[in-house]
């Protein structure tokens, strides 16, 4: 490929040159390999580490039992102490055995010989040996909103002169129990609050804000306490300062139920803040309907209260155009910015009682219908009405009333015969009204036909003498004794081994004959 | 979290080195069979022997720069000499030894093929000159068996770390507890030096060279089908492991290392050199652009392997 009378070394220098060519090309390329690939965040996972594990197990057989510790230790106290949980021993630093963090000799049953070179704290007698795995720790937590001391402490770790704080003073239960893995709470406040006032280090290393980070930015306008109240968890809050009254449903929730996190902006004050409403009808001015106390409750005691309407609502859909803010047809003050299609809501149809009788001829119903009148009406509710509005609500029944089936002539007494306990009472719906309203309603047709009475009126030259089977005019029953004597009627029915015929002669003669 | 310890001069120690002693066992290879006297001319012998000394000694360098200390107080080094409980003692004796003995041997081929240096040998120390294929064989054997030690001390340099970092130890098979690693780099550093001495050099200086050594054809395919085998038993077996070591090889076969392993390994080194050298093997020979185009794209793969396996690195919880 190249002239023949090129020294052959100049592979060396071409070789080379490619080796530096393909690691130029892999190190343009993999930035841009980087990119290109999907991102993916590893799920920490435990991977089993068998350090010194092994050389432990005299260590967490003695230690996991209580009896053989009260056996060796010098008080009941110090065996407990000195008592291991065994289920801490499957956490990350539990598996790495006793002896990698506190010494002591390996797989040696007695206890002084196996207690030769203990380390009581690794942190303390060693501190940069908690520093060999952990590197790089964080000068803040930013899921707990923290700062920590740890540059300090660890600085002071690698220059060996200590700062007087170390790792477990934070972090002392890391081999015994707590479990970065499942992020149970590292150390309580209280162990930095009373370590910092142990110290004296003064109101400064006491503020929030020396550890905390806040994540509010309110700090112009509030402090910690005003809202947080422990100092071992920051759910557990009151409220000193609210803007509004918390009333109800609001009373109870967490603060950023309704607030943004975490700077409480966000809000216009109007229930669509958070609400969205599951209607079509009405506004978003909720607090005409609700209140805060319960959506559906404060809405149900609306629809308990309402009254009925006591008209047709049928093309009368424009509540508003009768329904004002004034006059006597007027709206409640606190309806007043409600809008037509909330009114059925609450208010359901149930229309007032149908006239019963012809309107024709009778247009003037307050002549009849009124306070003293000859028919009344419920004054209460009718107040201020006039003729003009009687036939809004009450409408024709369409059923005319039953004629009089009998002559009128004589027998003005209505109630004589009609009255609940006469032979045709009225009905239920009537009670009340006297013989003067019954001709209002009632017309008389012509008097019934003979036809109508089934049983010969000339039964045995009766000659239409009704009080004959009707005495005193009763005919709410007959009496066959006025001409057949009892006695005599038995005797014969006897007879013939029928009895109890009492007022049942109709029955097997109905025409009056025998049978 | 990945490891953040090592990183691309790592990547770049493990590549030079690998490439460097495999570069180093084809001249061997040339030399101890006689296949580098079957012309007046041979490249790979010069270029194996040449270059291999230089690219472990500069990756040396990478590593020494890059544990900090080196740079401050280079003598510390010394201290390494003497730890043989450590595999890191063992891996500096390696190279101490390699690296003189791949100078040299690069020396006695550069001699060979170069007269002017032939003539300066020649008037200063005739004896070398007269015995030079001796001693040739002697360094190649030699440095050949530290050749095969530089190249699985890369990978056994790493599957040492573990089990802190899980992927890195994962073993051949689950019931053959040797570790991985060493040997899909003993497998790549022959490979990535097949592909600078052979495919690279060898086709740039001699085109035909490819007709005379049909067998290099098959080798590849030979070489590319191990490291197959390898690879997919490597993630097999972290994917199967759980843990820290599954989440390096979901790293690897679809995170953010996933374009590097599929395009720059998988398909720039594996597949396009598979079709090329098949294709070789049915045509009888190659072309330039098809040889060198082969053994760029294996180098590169090289060099990208190590990386993606240093980066996907994830230390096991504590």
């Amino acid at each position: 490929m190249f002239p023949s009378h090129w020294p052959k070394w100049y592979l060396i220098p071409l070789s080379l040159a490619v080796v530096a060519i393909a690691v130029v090309a892999g190190l343009l390329a993999e930035p841009v390999g980087q990119a290109l690939s999907p991102k993916v965040t590893p799920v920490p996972t435990l991977y089993f580490v068998n350090y010194a594990a092994p050389l432990s197990t005299e260590c967490t057989k003695c230690h996991t039992d209580p009896q053989a510790l009260a056996a060796s230790a010098q008080s009941p106290d110090t065996a407990k102490s000195a008592y291991i949980d065994p289920a801490t021993l499957n956490t990350p630093h539990g598996r790495l055995g006793c002896i990698t963090c506190h010494g002591g000799t390996p797989n040696q049953s007695a206890k002084d010989a196996a207690h030769q070179n203990l380390v009581a704290d690794l942190s303390k007698s060693h501190p940069t040996d908690c520093l060999t795995c952990h590197r790089n720790l964080p000068a803040e937590i930013p899921g707990d909103n923290l700062r920590t001391p740890h540059g300090a402490v660890v600085n002071a770790a690698w220059e060996g002169s200590s700062c007087g704080v170390y790792c477990s003073d934070c972090h002392g239960a890391v081999g015994h129990g707590f479990d970065p893995v499942t992020g149970q709470t590292t150390c309580s406040m209280s162990v930095c609050l009373n370590c910092h006032k142990e110290r004296n280090l003064g109101s400064r290393l006491t503020d929030c804000d020396t550890c905390h980070v806040g994540p509010h930015d309110v700090a112009q306008v509030l402090s910690c306490s005003d809202c947080h109240t422990s100092t071992e968890t920051w759910k557990q809050t009151t409220l000193k300062v609210h803007p509004i009254q918390l009333v109800g449903k609001h009373a109870s929730v967490d603060c950023f139920t309704c607030h943004r996190w975490p700077n409480f902006k966000g809000l216009s004050g109007v229930c669509s803040d958070c609400h969205k409403r599951p209607h079509t009808f009405g506004t978003d001015n909720c607090a005409l309907c609700h209140t805060p106390t319960g959506w559906a409750q404060s809405a149900q005691a609306l629809v308990a209260a309402a009254s009925a309407i006591p008209h047709p609502t049928q093309g009368r859909e424009d509540c508003r155009s009768c329904h004002g803010v004034q006059g006597a047809m007027s709206l409640p003050a606190d309806h007043k910015d409600r809008t037509n299609d909330t009114c059925q809501v609450c208010h359901s149809p149930a229309p007032a009682p149908a006239i019963l009788h012809p309107v024709e001829g009778r247009e003037s119903c307050l002549t009849c219908h009124g306070e003293g009148k000859i028919a009344q009406f419920p004054v209460a509710t009718h107040a201020g009405r006039d003729e003009a509005t009687c036939t809004t609500c009450h409408e024709p029944a369409g059923v005319m009333p039953l004629p009089i089936s009998h002559p009128v002539q004589g027998r003005e007494d209505c109630l004589m015969c009609h009255a609940p306990q006469g032979i045709k009472p009225y009905p239920e719906t009537h009670a009340g009204w006297g013989n003067t309203l019954c001709l209002l309603c009632h017309k008389a047709e012509e008097a019934p036909t003979k036809a109508a009475h089934l049983f010969p009126q000339d039964h045995d030259g009766a000659a239409k003498t009704c009080v004959l089977c009707h005495p005193k005019n009763d005919f709410t029953t007959y009496h066959c004794d006025t001409c057949h004597a009892p006695a005599g009627m038995n005797q014969v029915h006897g007879a013939r081994g029928i009895s109890d015929i009492q007022n049942k002669c109709v029955l097997c003669h109905p025409t009056g004959k025998k049978p | 979290m990945v490891q953040t310890a090592w990183g691309w001069l790592i990547a770049i120690y493990l590549f030079l080195g690998g490439l460097g002693a495999g570069s180093f066992m084809m001249a061997a290879f040339f030399e101890l069979s006689g296949w580098r006297y079957r012309s007046n001319f041979c490249p790979v012998a010069l270029v194996g022997a040449t270059v291999s000394g230089p690219l472990v000694a500069l990756g040396s360098a990478l590593l020494i720069f890059d544990l900090g200390a080196g740079r401050m107080q280079p003598w510390r080094i010394f201290y390494m000499f003497t730890h043989f409980s450590s595999v890191m003692t063992w891996g500096i004796w390696i190279l101490t030894i390699f690296i003189p003995l791949a100078l040299v041997y690069g020396f006695l081929e550069l001699m060979e093929s170069e007269a002017f240096l032939k003539g300066f040998v020649a008037a200063r120390a005739p004896w070398l000159l007269r015995n030079a294929r001796t001693y040739r064989r002697w360094v190649a054997a030699v440095g050949g068996v530290f050749a095969v030690a530089t190249a699985v001390y890369t990978g056994v340099l790493i599957s040492d770390v573990g089990p802190a970092i899980p992927l890195w130890s994962q073993p051949v098979l689950p019931f053959v507890r040797i570790p991985m690693l060493p040997v899909l780099f003993l497998i790549s550093a022959v490979s990535t030096g097949m592909g600078l001495t052979f495919d690279i050099s060898a086709t740039i200086a001699d085109p035909e060279i490819q007709r005379r050594f049909r067998i290099m054809d098959l080798s590849h395919i030979f070489l590319i089908g191990l490291e197959n085998i390898a690879i997919g038993l490597l993630f097999i077996s972290a994917l199967s492991a759980g843990g820290a070591a599954a989440e390096s090889a979901k790293l690897v076969l679809y995170g953010p290392l996933a374009v590097v392993f599929w395009v720059g390994v998988v398909l720039v080194g594996l597949v396009f050199p598979f079709v090329v050298h098949a294709y070789a093997i049915g045509r009888g020979q190659h072309s330039l652009a098809s040889g060198v185009g082969s053994g760029v794209g294996i180098v590169i793969a090289g060099l990208l392997l190590r990386y993606m396996i240093v980066y996907a690195g994830i230390p096991a919880a504590l």
